[in-house]
């Protein structure tokens, strides 16, 4: 009978809590559930991964061979952040497609790309830390293309020193990606859902929010079974790869890279994104979705289908 | 200005000052120390280059600038191993007399000239200096 009496008091202060609408904030809790999958499956790993340029590769070995379940962790953490990286791109172009940046929101829009910058950065020193040749070249690419850059390469430089890889740079990356980055993730991420206006709960919230974990923790676990990442040899500075893939949201920057001369794409990367940090000051008309108005739709979409047609030339002439 | 206030200025500046330095001391540990110096060395003696016959090439692993060491009739010349397009690590072509890059196609020829492909910088070459029976390669 007491027992009864908790749980129905339990019940009812649930009731009291408000709660972020899942059908309204539904890839902001998508991307929290991911980041939930990808601490847990990176903190797990950090018990078998030695940090050091000779071992990395074997610790990495010995986590997907011969540790229980190390072979689905390392696949889930790798493609749970290449999903992360497209929700918190879908994110940025739903704020935009709806303008939610606008006025009392700057700062939301603000956060979700420093968001985005953290976590491309967590990408970028992750694929170094299993010392695989093919990461570690991609890497190297990504480092020709932070070079050019004027006021990032300076922080890089300040950070990692020269653009070379050693064990001090490696030791670096390792300290980053699995201290520094995620506490200043889990900051933003708290400041981004401080914003979020709340709702009574619904009797059946936390069952929609368990059913959404589980099918997108099925969707992860199908794609690391069927498309497993290769980890086949070890790093070699002087062995390139015959095809140096590059992350997808790269595709474009890459595809700027090439065809412009040195000193313009560094100027010109900065001016654009100095551009979008600042969209809610440059955009000062009423707050409409953009579909209700022709001109702005469709010079977003012309924005988007550029983006893309962008990465998809980088694609082939990587 | 009043005693007090000008104290209180006095603290807060104080106390600023602390913050700031303890800041300072912070960021100058994390910055990365400059390590060129002993890592690399101006000069590189290369070793077990008596064995190569006349346009063949020993390639040099050296993490600053990767070289190919080619004999050629009158000595030997230090090319860089390293695409200027894009960084990829080339490969010498002993049958052709070239030098191919794997990853976009380029070819060069023994002077390091890009004949094919799409990079446009020549590759760079090192001064070799022998003194005695080793033989050096001179990196900037």
């Amino acid at each position: 009978m007491r027992l009864k009496k908790e749980v129905e008091n339990c019940m009812l202060s649930l009731n009291k809590i408000n709660v972020f609408p899942l059908k309204k904030y539904f890839l902001e809790i998508l991307i929290l559930i991911n980041l939930l999958i990808q601490f847990l499956t990176g903190f797990l790993m950090l018990f078998y991964y030695i940090p050091s340029m000779e071992r990395g590769f074997e610790s990495t070995i010995f986590i997907i061979r011969d540790v229980p379940l190390g072979y689905y962790f390392f696949n889930i953490h790798l493609w749970g952040a290449i999903l992360i990286l497209i929700f918190v791109i879908l994110l940025i172009f739903k704020l935009i497609f709806y303008k939610l940046y606008h006025k009392p929101k700057e700062i939301l829009w603000i956060f979700t790309l420093i968001l985005f910058l953290f976590l491309s950065f967590q990408y970028f020193t992750g694929i170094l830390l299993p010392m695989e040749n093919n990461f570690y070249w991609q890497v190297e690419r990504i480092m020709e293309i932070l070079k050019e850059i004027p006021i990032l390469s300076s922080i890089y430089s300040f950070l990692f020193g020269n653009f070379i890889i050693n064990k001090f740079v490696h030791i670096r990356f390792y300290i980053f990606h699995s201290f520094l980055i995620p506490i200043f993730i889990l900051i933003f991420l708290f400041l981004i859902f401080s914003n979020f206006e709340r709702e009574k709960i619904s009797p059946f919230y936390f069952n929609y929010l368990f059913i959404l974990f589980l099918t997108f923790l099925g969707i992860l676990l199908t794609l690391s079974i069927l498309f497993p990442f290769k980890i086949s040899e070890i790093y070699d500075p002087f062995k390139t790869p015959t095809k140096i893939y590059l992350p997808f949201f790269l595709l474009p920057i890459y595809f700027l890279k090439i065809y412009l001369p040195k000193k313009i794409f560094g100027f010109l990367f900065l001016i654009l994104n100095f551009l979008i940090f600042i969209l809610p000051w440059i955009d000062k008309r009423k707050p409409l979705p953009i579909f209700k108005s022709k001109i702005s739709f469709s010079i977003f979409s012309l924005f988007i289908i550029l983006i893309f047609l962008a990465g998809i030339f980088g694609f082939f002439k990587l | 200005m009043k005693r007090r206030d000008f104290l209180i200025w006095i603290f807060k500046a104080t106390i600023g000052a602390w913050i700031l330095g303890f800041i300072g001391s912070i960021l100058s540990f994390i910055k990365f120390p400059k390590l060129e110096k002993e890592e690399f060395e101006k000069e590189i003696e290369i070793k077990g280059y008596e064995n190569l016959k006349i346009g063949e090439a020993k390639f040099v692993p050296n993490l600053k600038e990767p070289l190919f060491l080619i004999k050629i009739e009158k000595g030997f010349v230090a090319i860089s191993a390293v695409c200027t397009h894009m960084k990829c690590i080339l490969e010498y072509n002993f049958e052709n007399k070239r030098i191919d890059c794997p990853c976009h196609g380029a070819i060069f020829d023994l002077n390091g000239n890009p004949i094919e492909g799409p990079p446009r910088i020549p590759l760079k070459r090192y001064e070799v200096k022998e003194r005695g029976r080793k033989l050096y390669v001179v990196l900037e």
